[in-house]
């Protein structure tokens, strides 16, 4: 089990890299879940820097990555969101018309095998199967 | 996240980037990237160096599509590494910017009318 408490600030997140690097090395996976355990954290822990409305003065986020089965949790005080709530679709087809952003939470969804959300005692939790 | 770019024989600029694409990797290239896809027609982005491509490095390449659209140009992705490419063509962005594996191939749809 590895887990990593940090603020909700970009300045933070060649501190979350090391530490996902860290738990990486020890937890010998296959590219593709490599890469989605990745992929995983920078989309959720990015939607908390770039969007999340704090409540108190600055938002803390609290990262877990558990082994078998794998597993990535993470938790924030920020104002509810539920993110695995689908949002609007994203226009692929013209790239005139495309949006610029909106794709990460889709990335998250097809990467894994699942996730759920609940909040409790003001704090959001999505937890997501690798 | 590095860039470079240089201007190939057939008019088409290359742009070669090399890292990760992720928030602080795209925050890093971007206004670049865009600046000089604008300023051409035919823009191939050699992906060989791109080790890691999330939703933010997403944003950059769409982006940089796009300034390119009041020039009738196209963007083209070279020789993404594996799971770089899975997450193009999860997105869709492929649809927006054709990849392809050859270079001559790359220039040749770059060129092609958007």
């Amino acid at each position: 089990m590895h887990r990593l408490a940090m603020r909700a600030r970009p300045d933070e997140l060649p501190r979350m890299a090391l530490w996902l690097e860290a738990a990486l090395a020890e937890l010998g996976l296959d590219d593709r879940r490599a890469y989605a355990l990745q992929l995983v954290a920078e989309e959720l822990v990015g939607n908390v820097i770039l969007h999340a409305r704090p409540v108190a003065d600055e938002v803390r986020i609290e990262l877990l990555v558990e082994a078998a089965p794998l597993r990535f949790v993470i938790e924030d005080d920020a104002a509810g969101f539920d993110p695995t709530v689908p949002g609007p679709a994203v226009v692929v087809s013209d790239l005139g018309s495309t949006a610029i952003g909106g794709r990460g939470l889709l990335l998250v969804r097809r990467f894994s095998q699942g996730w759920r959300y609940n909040r409790t005692e003001g704090r959001n939790r999505v937890e997501v199967l690798l | 996240m590095e860039m470079r770019f240089e201007t190939l024989p057939s008019g088409a600029v290359l742009i070669a980037l090399n890292g990760r694409m992720d928030i602080q990797g795209a925050a890093a290239v971007d206004v670049r990237f865009a600046a000089v896809s604008a300023a051409n027609k035919a823009v191939v982005v050699d992906m060989a160096g791109v080790s890691f491509m999330a939703s933010m490095g997403l944003r950059t390449l769409i982006l940089g599509a796009k300034s390119m659209r009041s020039k009738a140009g196209r963007m083209v992705l070279w020789r993404p590494q594996p799971m770089v490419e899975e997450v193009l063509v999860t997105s869709g962005t492929h649809t927006l910017m054709p990849i392809s594996h050859d270079l001559a191939e790359a220039q040749a749809l770059a060129a092609a009318a958007a």
